[in-house]
């Protein structure tokens, strides 16, 4: 989808395509990632999202498609171009029966790292993650954000020019999930690229500096905040809740002229309209002649989760 | 080969790690030995252990034939060691105070009963505690009655008087002539046993060692469903070097496993192995099919439970019939030809052979043998095994 050339790129990959059983998961994606950008993946679950970030980290065999990391192609035994990433897979990958620091000794073994970087480097990614206390306990005795941590910790090991983090704040307590969402700004900040896939629109808000919009194995759309915001143009977004007869009043909007989108989710329905002030009380009046009983109406300025459902006609979390 | 190195060294430790493991690479393994070698000694031995007493109160001629021509005889041959008795009920009483393994008694009027056409049996009276010395017993026994009657009707037939002085007789010393009668030649020869303490040592060191080697492969399913996996994959370091990781650590577990009950069971049980040589090359074989093995067998299953579970019936079926636990070889027949399909079988018959004096190259077929399970089942295994560590 791209073809964004740079010196400065860190990921480029293009036509990435995978199949399973005859189902396409992921159809024609590209897209590049320069140094110190963010680069969001947002979608729902069953995106595509983590089976991208598989073909690009090596872990899964691509049907088509090529990528490169630091101008190096990159396949699944491509040691030089998987030496530049760094993986925090969206389950917790560690060894419960050894220590964060035995864990970190043994991935950054793995990575290469020389006797005498190895124990200095430990020493640094376990006190950036926050495990300086616990750091030679064994990890089934972490709570679930300080396993989280150390699974994030494991990635920044070599210093990796590419981080790659699919959904890592997934079960994540709020306090943890913002501790590691400052770790991701600072480590960008200086100068890594970071890919994050979520499904959570606020932490792509957050963080990314670009985003692409994926669905069902398509990147819909890319772009900053603002760019895709203004695919939606100067339309508002509505949202109604209500405990039932949601569907029924789905239907009976999408026949209202000025309704762009109606999507049901979550026990609200959501809805992109032309002019939210002047359609309001015809939406209310439909939605009771449809028999469902609103609790609450919120207009909203256009987020992602309004691109979302332009472009999609679903909301994020169905 | 160093990305291999470290998963091992990795490995390793978290097998140092789990207590369970431990008990059962090393713990159980020396535990068992010292209490089979302890409590069961009189279960096995080897022929010089093949203690007989003799009992003919019949006083007949063929009981004197017997006893002089056939069991002194396979005495003077060192197979086994004779005592007499004279009563049916001394020679009970000898097995009871353990003086002998087994008793052979030809009972009174068995002469006569031979003269009516209805032959008493020769009786064989076995110690409860040993297994080996009243089957050799009834198989002498047993083979001696059957060439007396063969030659009896054969006499008869030719029109010879039983009730002729000294027909018996003659009939009997013919019977100590035929070759084959006394078995115990071919069980010396090919059905040869460890002694009771190496026996325990060798068939817990083999049947343990599958146990000891079933992490290895079962492991690289954990990886997979601890989510590790993905992340060695990531690595950059060649695919092929995780399989190779986990061969390494578990054949280290498995040689290690079989060394510590080898020189355990020497020293504190009094074990005796045989040339260092040929134990070393039997050991190391062992482990590699019983890594062929496990690792087949946890290939056509798809959980780490369901392999566990798997290998460890396979374990204990293998062990059963590859006589770790009694000794097969001795039964013969069917049981003996179809333990020969396990590697335990030709482990512990290569190791008799040590035992009694010989060297490797005096058991390069049981080598060969067991070096031909680990290669078959292990390319296949491992063949299969290449797919957990495929992307």
């Amino acid at each position: 989808m791209s073809n964004h050339i740079s010196t400065s790129n860190v990921l480029e990959c293009s036509g990435l395509q995978k199949t399973f059983n005859g189902n396409v998961a992921v159809k024609d994606v590209g897209f590049h990632i320069d140094a110190g950008e963010t680069y969001g993946l947002l979608g729902p679950n069953g995106a595509g999202k983590t089976t991208c970030i598989s073909m690009i980290c090596g872990i899964l065999q691509r049907d088509s498609g090529d990528i490169t990391v630091c101008g190096e192609p990159l396949d699944i035994g491509s040691v030089t171009a998987k030496s530049s990433i760094g993986f925090v897979p969206q389950d917790l990958a560690l060894y419960p029966d050894l220590s964060a620091r035995e864990n970190m000794m043994f991935f950054a073994r793995l990575y290469g790292l020389s006797k005498t970087t190895l124990r200095r480097r430990v020493d640094e990614v376990i006190e950036l993650v926050g495990l300086t206390e616990r750091a030679d306990d064994q990890a089934t005795e972490y709570s679930g954000g300080m396993k989280r941590r150390l699974n994030i910790g494991i990635g920044l090991l070599h210093e990796p020019k590419l981080l790659i983090l699919d959904e890592p704040t997934v079960g994540v307590d709020p306090q943890s999930r913002n501790a590691i969402l400052e770790s991701i700004q600072r480590l960008s900040s200086e100068g890594m690229a970071v890919l994050y896939t979520t499904h959570y629109m606020e932490e792509a808000q957050r963080l990314c500096d670009r985003i692409g919009i994926i669905d069902r194995g398509e990147l819909r759309a890319e772009g900053s905040q603002r760019e895709l915001v203004s695919l939606v143009g100067e339309r508002d977004k509505i949202r109604l809740e209500s405990a039932s007869g949601l569907e029924s009043a789905s239907t009976a909007l999408r026949g209202l002229n000025g309704i762009v989108e109606a999507a049901v989710e979550n026990e609200g329905l959501s809805l992109i309209v032309d002019d939210a002030r002047s359609l309001l009380p015809q939406i209310i009046a439909k939605v009771a002649e449809s028999g469902a009983v609103i609790t609450n109406v919120a207009v909203t300025e256009p987020d992602l989760e309004t691109v979302f459902l332009h472009l999609t006609g679903r909301a994020l979390r169905d | 080969m160093r990305s291999a190195f470290i998963i091992t060294i990795k490995d390793l430790k978290q097998r140092a790690r789990d207590r369970s493991a431990l008990l059962m690479v090393f713990v159980i393994p020396l535990a068992l030995v010292l209490i089979f070698s302890q409590a069961l000694a009189g279960v096995t031995g080897s022929p010089s252990e093949l203690k007989f007493v003799f009992a003919d109160p019949d006083k007949s001629e063929i009981g004197t034939v017997f006893h002089d021509q056939v069991l002194k005889t396979l005495e003077a041959d060192g197979l086994i060691t004779l005592s007499l008795a004279v009563t049916e009920e001394e020679a009970s009483g000898a097995i009871a105070a353990g003086d002998a393994g087994a008793a052979i008694v030809i009972p009174s009027g068995f002469e006569e009963s031979i003269y009516s056409g209805s032959p008493d049996a020769i009786q064989v009276i076995g110690h409860a505690d040993a297994f080996l010395s009243p089957l050799v017993a009834k198989a002498i026994a047993d083979s001696f009655a059957s060439e007396l009657n063969t030659l009896i009707i054969s006499a008869a037939a030719a029109g010879v008087d039983l009730a002729d002085a000294g027909a018996l007789g003659r009939i009997a010393g013919e019977i100590a002539l035929t070759k084959g009668i006394v078995t115990i030649d071919d069980f010396s020869a090919s059905r040869k046993e460890l002694d009771a303490t190496t026996f325990y040592s060798a068939g817990m060191a083999i049947f343990f060692v599958f146990f000891s080697v079933q992490f290895g492969i079962t492991s690289l399913i954990e990886e997979r469903n601890r989510g590790t996996m993905p992340r060695l994959i990531a690595a950059p370091i060649p695919t092929w070097s995780i399989l190779a990781g986990k061969v390494l650590s578990t054949f280290v577990v498995g040689v290690m496993s079989m060394a510590v009950l080898v020189v355990a069971s020497t020293f504190i049980v009094g074990a005796e192995w045989g040339d260092l040589v040929g134990v070393t090359v039997l050991v190391l074989l062992a482990v590699l099919s019983a890594m062929g093995i496990m690792t087949l067998v946890a290939t056509v299953v798809r959980t780490a439970e369901q392999a566990g579970n798997a290998q460890a019936i396979v374990a204990v079926a293998m062990g059963m019939l590859g006589g770790t636990f009694f000794p097969v070889a001795q039964i013969g027949g069917l049981i003996e030809k179809v333990s020969l399909l396990t590697p335990h079988a030709w482990f512990m018959r290569g190791l008799s052979g040590l035992q009694s004096g010989g060297n490797l190259g005096d058991v390069w077929q049981e080598a060969a043998a067991i070096l031909i399970f680990a290669l078959v089942t292990g390319a296949i295994g491992f063949a299969r095994a290449r797919r957990l560590v495929a992307p």
